[in-house]
């Protein structure tokens, strides 16, 4: 008994010990292939060490062979003199494939036409989500997420410069930055320098925002707008303003915007904290001819009592294709198709009803 | 109850199970009732907030849910195949157990047709399937062919139950006489009856072997007919329907074991039955084998590029732990189980030495702990502490030799306890058989014909189900084994007129029969 307990037991282990590894496999976090280390250096790396690793803001990438994995994972990771550390964006894997994308041992040799796979496509929208985006892809690495500056200077002074000026310093690069031209197209630059604009516009205006919310006496009611406006692409610009009851502006607030689901839920889908004007803009990507239910909702402070404020917009839906005329994809399927269908379903219900029919029978012969 | 049982016959113990309601049917209940309440609140916050509470996202649209739609359409077949197809062949030692097999028919498919609208982000629109659906389309012709094998198994069902309703509806009052009297339809066992009896059970069980085997088909054709790597075959028909009539006989084996065991049905349920079910099952394990080899092998060959990363992925990615366990645990190991031990010589087991019964075990244990850390390449796990390249082959090869060996060592015990033997494979056969499904939903999703976006977050192209999924599917399992044994309470699991001496349909009213002369006195 005793034996055949152990036995059953270690067996069960065994087979335990086997259905771990198997659950692996369910884990998020995969490794990183070879096209996902190539996009990534393309995203994170490329704009300072170039596509093809040939240097630019940073130095080149061809001659690596001192630089152990590890050292190379640690300055990936942490960063070295001007390099942003990437250790908070990227995954272990990722960096991991990082390291072995840009020492050459993944996916080859970065030349010619290979390496051209590494170049992101050319973007093209030009919405602020969209340039907000490829800021964060293009940008961040050496301005910072907040334009605060890091390797490259801080993009809160723009020192006067016109728009003019910055669409030339964004195509063609200046001092040691790269130019954007084949990257991005004409559209994209133009929304980045609007959207950079805005760094500047929140640094300048912060000092006023403080003496306003000073003034304000403690827990007074706030009113939230929710303007919607649906965009070309399929994206919905939800524009939230908190302001006090007499209208003054109430900035550097958090607010958050929930979708209200078909069934009765709210999902949140972001979090913004409103700018000097007491506004906060969000851009949500939507399908065309969708209606969507939103709604922002300011949670209160000490200062002020809680408000939210409801929306729905509805966006234009896309022209129908002219229905195709012919083949199995047409609204109309071919007679002899419908006809096949018909006949071997139909025959089965109707093979069905005889079968129900016997039952009827059944039921009606019992004695009286 | 309006009557007592007058004699100790199997007939009368069987009977028995419907009213005696002992203190572990209640505890059952009620932890099912709870896994499946737990699953309903699941899917109410999946309503509320929408798909985005599952892992499912752009690429991935499929994941648990479809995987046990796969499954239960699949262990559905269980019926089809213990009763239909042996029914036509005249097998009569199926007797005993085919309502058992038709009622996991009818209960998997109530169970798993649902799955299908769970992985529904608008369950709202489903009237949509009907008003804009294509008829040209796979999807739809699944709709068609699900409800139309769910309704035959109904009707297959019922209709062999009928006399045996009539019994039951003579010896209650209550509820229970009341369901039975309608549900009997008035049988009285007369000539005209039986014959029309006759007939309809002989039409149904024709009829349902094809629609069941174009069931999985169109299952399989809502994978195949697509362009994806993986998918795309014409094995997929076939290889769906092995698969399920697989499935489904490891499934009926587990169920016959249970009722066996919780209801006393030895006298019913004997040694024979699971010796030819267990024979099927490896037939069909072999068959299966051979298919997922060739499904593979077609794909690896060629070695186009979509289909290689499928395939990559599968054997040596991220997948391969969890493939290369279900072939070795749930393929392999099943077919060993049930083939090597009718071939040992009878022996007796030798009676080791004492110091043999514990060492031996207990250093199998503790290679398998070691192994097994070793072999979880996981952070935190042993194998993160050390240099696994020092072992000189992969971990899972040790894993299998002391596996291997503790096989060994446990075959004698196999040999003894033939049906534990036999359903133990069979529940080895089901995990791996869900996971198998798995593995044919997911890894296509993940390696699409067209590359996926470099903009798309690495977390949206790669699916990990999420608490939501895990607790729905859970209530999916509870609600299937609840519903069965619920079944097993109103209905007796076990066709009574089928199994009596002469197989004919309760001839005279049951008060008549000879198995209560003391009644009639």
């Amino acid at each position: 008994m005793k034996l055949r307990l152990t036995l059953l037991v270690s067996f069960l282990m065994f087979l335990s010990g086997f259905g771990s590894l198997a659950m692996t496999s369910m884990a998020a976090s995969p490794a990183v292939d070879e096209n996902e280390a190539a996009a990534l250096y393309a995203n994170y790396c490329a704009g300072c060490h170039g596509a093809q690793r040939e240097g630019g803001y940073g130095p080149a990438l061809t001659d690596l062979e001192a630089l152990a994995d590890a050292e190379l994972f640690e300055i990936i990771a942490q960063g070295k003199s001007g390099m942003p550390a990437l250790g908070e964006k990227l995954n272990d894997e990722q960096i991991q494939a990082l390291v072995g994308f840009i020492k050459g041992e993944v996916g080859g040799q970065l030349q010619g036409s290979e390496g051209e796979k590494a170049v992101p496509p050319v973007v093209s929208a030009k919405s602020d989500a969209d340039a907000s985006v490829i800021f964060g892809e293009q940008c961040t690495g050496c301005h910072g997420a907040e334009g605060q500056g890091g390797y490259g200077p801080a993009l809160t002074d723009l020192g006067g410069r016109t728009d003019a000026e910055l669409l030339g310093i964004i195509a063609r690069g200046a001092d040691s930055m790269p130019g954007f031209e084949g990257r991005l197209g004409e559209a994209e630059i133009e929304a980045l320098v609007s959207f950079i604009r805005k760094f500047s516009a929140a640094t300048s205006e912060e000092g006023k925002t403080e003496e306003i919310a000073q003034a304000v006496t403690a827990a007074a009611p706030a009113r939230l707008s929710l303007d919607l406006s649906p965009g070309a692409g399929g994206v919905v610009t939800a524009r939230v303003s908190l302001q006090s009851e007499s209208g003054e502006p109430i900035a550097d607030t958090p607010l958050v915007l929930y979708r209200q689901t078909v069934m009765g839920g709210n999902l949140a889908l972001a979090e913004a904290t409103t700018d000097s004007r007491g506004e906060a803009i969000f851009q949500l990507a939507a399908m065309k001819g969708q209606t969507l239910a939103l709604e922002a909702v300011y949670a209160g402070s000490d200062q002020w009592r809680p408000a939210s404020a409801q929306g729905k917009v509805k966006l234009p839906g896309s022209a129908v294709l002219p229905p195709v005329v012919s083949g199995l994809t047409s609204p109309t399927p071919p007679p002899a198709f419908v006809a096949v269908l018909v006949v071997v379903i139909g025959g089965v219900w109707a093979t069905y009803s005889y079968v129900v029919y016997q039952l009827v029978c059944i039921a009606v012969q019992r004695e009286k | 109850m309006d009557w007592e049982i007058e004699r100790d016959t199997p007939e009368n113990r069987l009977l028995q199970t419907l009213t005696h309601t002992g203190l572990g049917f209640y505890v059952l209940v009620a932890a099912l009732l709870a896994i499946l309440g737990w699953g309903v609140h699941a899917y109410l916050q999946q309503l509320r907030e929408g798909l985005v509470v599952t892992g499912m996202r752009d690429y991935i649209a499929w994941g648990l849910y479809i995987t046990n739609f796969v499954f239960f359409i699949g262990i559905s077949h269980a019926g089809t195949l213990i009763s239909a197809i042996l029914r036509v062949t005249g097998a009569d030692w199926r007797r005993p157990i085919t309502r058992m097999a038709e009622a996991i028919t009818v209960l998997a498919l109530l169970v798993g047709a649902p799955m299908v609208i769970i992985d529904m982000g608008r369950p709202d629109r489903i009237a949509h399937i009907v008003l804009y659906g294509r008829i040209q389309s796979p999807v739809l012709w699944d709709v068609i062919s699900v409800t139309t094998y769910l309704t035959g198994s109904l009707l297959y069902l019922y209709i062999p139950m009928i006399p045996d309703l009539a019994l039951l509806r003579d010896r209650f009052s209550g509820w229970r006489g009341s369901l039975y009297r309608i549900l009997s339809l008035g049988w009285q066992g007369t000539p005209g009856q039986r014959e029309r009896l006759e007939r309809g059970i002989a039409i149904m069980a024709i009829l349902i072997i094809p629609i069941a085997v174009s069931v999985h088909t169109v299952v399989s054709w809502i994978f195949g007919m697509t362009v994806k790597p993986g998918w795309h075959s014409t094995i997929f028909g076939p290889y769906f329907v092995v698969g399920a009539i697989f499935s489904g006989i490891a499934s009926i084996l587990i169920a016959m074991a249970l009722f066996r065991r919780a209801l006393h049905l030895e006298d019913y349920i004997t040694p024979r039955h699971f010796r030819n079910l267990g024979l099927l099952l490896l037939v069909l394990d072999l068959i299966y084998i051979y298919f997922t080899l060739s499904e593979y092998l077609t794909g690896f060959y060629t070695g186009m590029e979509a289909e290689a990363a499928v395939l990559a992925s599968v054997f040596t990615g991220r997948f391969a732990p969890m493939f290369w366990s279900t072939v070795v645990i749930g393929f392999f190991l099943p077919a060993i189980m049930l083939a090597v031990p009718p071939l040992l010589p009878e022996r007796p087991v030798p009676a080791p030495r004492p110091m043999r019964r514990v060492l031996r075990p207990a250093l199998a244990t503790l290679v398998l702990v070691i192994v097994a850390g070793l072999a979880i390449d996981q952070p935190g796990t042993v194998a993160a502490s050390l240099d696994l390249s020092a072992l000189w082959v992969h971990p899972g090869w040790v894993l299998l030799a002391a596996g291997s060996v503790l096989f060994l060592l446990i075959l004698p015990e196999l040999k003894a306890h033939p049906i534990a033997t036999t359903v133990g494979a069979s529940i080895l056969v089901n995990v791996a058989m869900w996971v198998k499904r798995y593995l044919i939903v997911i890894p296509t999703l993940e390696n699409p014909l067209a590359p996926i976006s470099q903009y798309t977050p690495t977390e949206w192209a790669h699916y990990a189900p999420t608490w939501v999924e895990w607790s729905i599917t859970a209530g999916a399992f509870a609600a299937f084994i609840l519903l069965y044994v619920l079944f097993a309470k109103v209905f007796p699991i076990v066709s009574i007129w089928e199994t009596r001496e002469d197989h004919e349909p309760t001839e005279e009213r049951v008060r008549h029969t000879t198995l209560h002369p003391e009644v009639i006195q």
